[in-house]
């Protein structure tokens, strides 16, 4: 017999009392004077002993009584189903955690119920038989277990923000270890946990998840008698979908031009044409668009000729069969020359850079003040062209920037160890003789940054000579040495672009101050920044930022909609923010059982719920046993306490 | 606390007096009297009170002859009364210190009451009166008087009598029939806590002297309930020890002892024709005297 609140044992020592007490009133007597002593010797020298016995039986009864109690309140488990148990081995809870995010809502059979409303009827037949368990719900948004007084509530239109459609990812790892340490918190007894998911792999959370698996672990283990977790399979064969997705917007002065890709699942019978639905601001134009295979690509324009400088749009897919990955939101705003801010310790750098970002209107790009670069002025601007060392508060300012939609340039430091960027490092300085300097051997001359000009003529990298060089070890190279090292790499991180140099324009350095490829390609990095949309103000539909937002109106569905729940675009403190569905949730990869089972190898095997077979818990609690023992010895207490029919007789006649 | 002289009175009960005091309290048997009264006689004399017609055998006195019956039936018969007279009435009263038991008021207070009110009423019928103080040492007598002051001097001897000393009634009762010459009225007033033998003994005696002889045994309310909980220290107020027990495990033996005791002594008394009484504490004395009053007239009638 084990406990699930062994604590309370202590109280076992309560059993005592009636026997301490006993005893001190025995030494606590008090003295009467009286008459009639003789018939008290008399009745003491015949006292029954059955008067001694019932004595010390009521004695026992009460200890026995509050030691029951003790054991109601330790809550007493025995090995499986037994007479003690005195209930049908109904689970004291039964635990539904609901994946919520948008690839659940994709058409799980041929009915066209998502996975989500079926995972609701699965558990809805699921805890018929028990009716007398608690019914907990937590779903992946939120988060927060809540419990329901009748299972109908799950498909009730009034519990919709708890069940209803999402157009969030889920963190199903961080959701079910948040389960399990409340019921554990909550001493929990018995209880059946379903998981209904469709075990997208993106939303487990890969090795990020690793610490919460081996919290999961743990407690699994620990609860293996009393708790079962099983996995409603979810993850059948799909019907047809069709989804898209947006890969980049182009934004020119009068013009958004998004770049999509329609993609068709199960094509066994490929649609030919999609409908879709084009917004500016409200104003709605439908298209069809031909499609021919599983991924058409396709791009479009929204012209902004006599539309207001900041406004919003939309594209929608009228003929899919997943409401949640059929539509993209995006906001614009009015698109300023881009703004270059320089930041470099050494004046020569500076100066060759700042003149190298000139602008359009001949403005050479400003001097960045490490003091004054705080998060407000990393915003406003578009691109920054660092060198050198910096600190650390600095290097997180641009991490920010670079996040929120940024382009940075960085040129190598003149040690590795002065730059702590933490997404950037770079290798060991390297040099070089005039005679063996390094040359550029190939590079990308028909796109990016570096490619010929518009005559055909090349940028003329080949005739760059480096002494010095600190090469990047992050990003895609778009220029490679003769030794096959990167020249110049780009990678993105977050929303925004990071460009690396591996030389600096210092003539003891490289020929790079020379101009003929620092400028065209700086300058041409500062066209693509400025042809990017600025999505600073965009967020992502159920992330911690928009489980923040308590003041917004819904702009193109008006109170329908809510910005941790619902993609759309929104108005919050007064600005337009498109909120969009995670890319991630339109990964197929599934997290299988197997994989699952082998993050908790502690725990007992996970398996798939299977209706045939129920549960049968290898514990169940007799605390209601004891309970009735602990009546059963007050009551038996009680009645030896009555005195005798025929005592009350003489009393009477007297 | 004993009471002041002049409040002595109040130990008589107005409201028993109120009640009885219009019918006599007869007695069960013929009694030897000096005057004149309302008990039955065990001689025959001149009374208003006819009791047979008896052939006349020579040697008889010729005065109580009937002479109307000689005239209509030439037989001699004699025509013969029954004499009345009044009785003696010993008002016994137990001062051990077990009578000092009681709440609100003890034993021996109820019983000086009782006593008193008796005292008064069998004066008030013309009876003769007289009180045996019942003690270890120190015992007082007043002899049976029919004199109205008698009540005065009673109360004069009850008023200050204390509850102490072990008891010495058996011995005392045994005196008591000896000394009474004529039959009369023996009233006994005690919680009667001795041995039984004894006390079957005394009452024999005292009947064996053809007194007419009343019990009435004092009890208080607690020992009748012995309604204790804890566990107590009962100290014996005749200085026999004490004895500490938990009164829950010996209650039942207890009231069982305690009503044989008592069953035993009324068995005794109904054997030999003496009354018994078993009175509470609790109860007034009006209503004590209402049901020996009543018992009385049952058995007279």
């Amino acid at each position: 017999m084990s406990f699930l609140q062994p604590i309370a044992l202590w109280g076992l020592l309560l059993a005592l009392t009636p026997l301490i007490i006993h005893l001190l009133n025995l030494l606590r007597h008090r003295s009467k004077p009286w008459a009639a002593t003789r018939f008290l010797l008399q009745a003491r020298k015949s006292s029954s002993r059955i008067s001694k016995i019932k004595r010390w039986l009521t004695l026992l009864m009460r200890m026995i009584a509050l030691a029951c109690l003790c054991f109601v309140i330790a809550r007493p488990m025995i090995g499986g189903h037994s007479f003690f148990s005195l209930s049908s081995n109904s689970p004291e809870m039964l635990v539904l955690i609901l994946d919520r995010s948008a690839s659940m809502d994709t058409g799980a059979n041929s009915n066209l119920k998502s996975k989500r409303e079926r995972a609701l009827e699965i558990f809805e037949q699921f805890v018929e038989p028990w009716p007398e368990s608690k019914i907990a719900l937590i779903e992946s948004v939120y988060e927060e277990p809540f419990f329901l007084s009748e299972i109908q509530a799950l498909t009730d239109s009034n519990f919709e923000d708890f069940t209803g459609q999402t157009d969030t990812s889920s963190s199903l790892a961080r959701t079910l270890l948040k389960t399990l340490e409340w019921m554990k918190k909550t001493q929990v007894g018995p209880a059946e946990i379903l998981l209904a998911s469709d075990m997208q792999r993106s939303n487990w959370g890969g090795n990020k998840s690793s610490n919460q698996f081996s919290r999961i672990d743990k407690i699994l283990k620990q609860k293996k008698d009393l708790w079962t977790l099983k996995i409603i399979p979810l993850n059948s064969k799909s019907s047809y979908n069709i989804s898209l997705r947006v890969n980049k917007i182009a934004r020119t002065k009068e013009s958004i031009k998004p770049s999509l890709t329609l993609k068709q699942s199960k094509p066994t019978n490929p649609l030919n044409s999609v409908d879709i639905q084009k917004s500016l601001n409200g104003e709605s134009e439908n298209l069809n668009l031909k499609i021919s295979s599983n991924y058409t690509k396709w791009h479009t324009t929204f012209s902004l000729k006599k539309q207001p400088e900041e406004g919003w749009g939309s594209i929608k897919l009228n003929s899919s069969f997943n409401k949640s990955d059929d539509h993209y939101y995006f906001t614009y705003r009015k698109n300023s020359i881009p703004q270059v801010g320089v930041l470099s310790l050494d004046p020569v750098i500076e100066n060759v850079l700042r003149s190298a970002a000139q602008n359009s209107d001949g403005k050479i790009a400003e001097p960045l003040i490490l003091e004054n670069l705080d998060n407000q002025n990393t915003t406003q601007r578009r691109m920054v062209i660092q060198q050198g060392a910096i600190a650390k508060a600095v290097s997180e300012s641009l991490d920010k920037f670079v996040k929120q939609g940024g382009t940075l340039v960085l040129f190598p430091p003149e040690n590795k160890n002065l730059n702590n960027y933490p997404f950037l490092s770079w290798q060991e300085l390297e040099e070089r003789n005039q005679d063996q300097a390094f040359t550029i051997q190939s590079w990308s001359k028909q796109d990016g940054v570096l490619k010929n000009f518009a005559d055909g003529a090349s940028i003329g990298l080949d005739y760059l000579s480096v002494l010095k060089r600190m090469v990047p070890n992050q990003g895609e190279a778009l220029a490679y040495y003769g030794d096959g090292k990167a020249f110049l790499s780009k990678f993105t991180h977050g929303n925004g672009l990071v460009y690396a140099f591996s030389t600096l324009p210092l003539d003891s350095w490289s020929t790079l101050k020379d101009g003929y490829i620092l400028v065209p390609s700086i300058q041409r990095i500062m066209l693509e920044s400025s042809s990017v949309m600025d999505s600073s103000n965009d967020l992502i539909c159920g992330s911690e930022e928009t489980k923040n937002i308590f003041e917004y109106s819904c702009i193109d569905l008006p109170e329908q909609k809510k910005p941790t729940l619902h993609a759309g675009v929104y108005k919050i403190n007064g600005k337009l923010t498109a909120i969009n569905r995670p890319l991630e949730e339109l990964d197929k990869e599934i997290f299988t059982l197997s994989d699952l089972n082998s993050k908790l190898p502690n725990s007992p095997t996970l398996e798939e719920l299977n209706e045939s077979k129920r549960s049968t818990f290898k514990r169940s609690e007799i605390w209601t046993s004891f309970l009735y023992l602990c009546l059963a010895f007050l009551l038996g207490e009680s009645l030896l306490g009555i005195p005798r029919q025929s005592n009350r007789k003489q009393m009477k006649n007297v | 606390m004993p009471r002041r002289r002049n409040s002595y009175f109040s130990y008589l009960d107005q409201e028993s007096l109120s009640r009885i005091s219009g019918e006599p309290l007869l007695s069960k048997f013929s009694m030897e009297g000096s005057v004149s009264g309302h008990h039955r006689s065990p001689h025959k004399g001149a009374s208003v009170e006819f009791s047979e017609y008896r052939e006349y055998t020579p040697g008889e006195d010729p005065k109580r002859m009937d002479w109307k019956v000689f005239g209509r039936s030439d037989r001699y018969y004699l025509k013969e009364f029954e004499a009345e007279t009044n009785l003696r009435c010993h008002l016994a009263i137990d001062c051990s210190a077990s009578m000092s038991f009681g709440e609100p008021v003890n034993k021996l207070e109820y019983a000086k009451k009782l006593t008193a009110t008796l005292a008064y009423i069998y004066l008030g019928q013309g009876d003769a009166v007289g009180l045996h103080t019942i003690q270890n040492k120190n015992q007082k007598i007043i002899p049976t008087k029919r004199n109205p002051a008698q009540v005065q001097e009673i109360l004069e001897v009850l008023g200050p009598l204390k509850a102490k000393g072990k008891t010495n009634l058996i011995q005392s009762l045994h005196e008591i029939a000896e000394s009474s010459k004529m039959r009369g009225l023996i009233v006994v007033i005690s919680d009667f806590f001795e041995e039984i033998d004894p006390i079957k003994h005394a009452i024999t005696h005292l009947r064996d002297r053809k007194h007419d002889v009343v019990l009435f045994q004092l009890l208080d309310k607690q020992e009748i309930e012995f309604s204790f909980e804890r566990p107590t220290r009962f100290i014996d107020l005749e200085g026999e020890g004490s004895i500490i027990t938990e009164p829950t495990l010996i209650r039942d033996e207890y009231l069982k002892r305690m009503e044989e005791h008592s069953m035993a002594i009324n068995e005794h008394c109904l054997e030999c024709e003496a009354s018994f009484n078993r009175v509470s504490t609790v109860q007034s004395i009006s209503e004590t005297l209402n049901s020996f009053s009543s018992h009385r007239r049952e058995i007279t009638s």
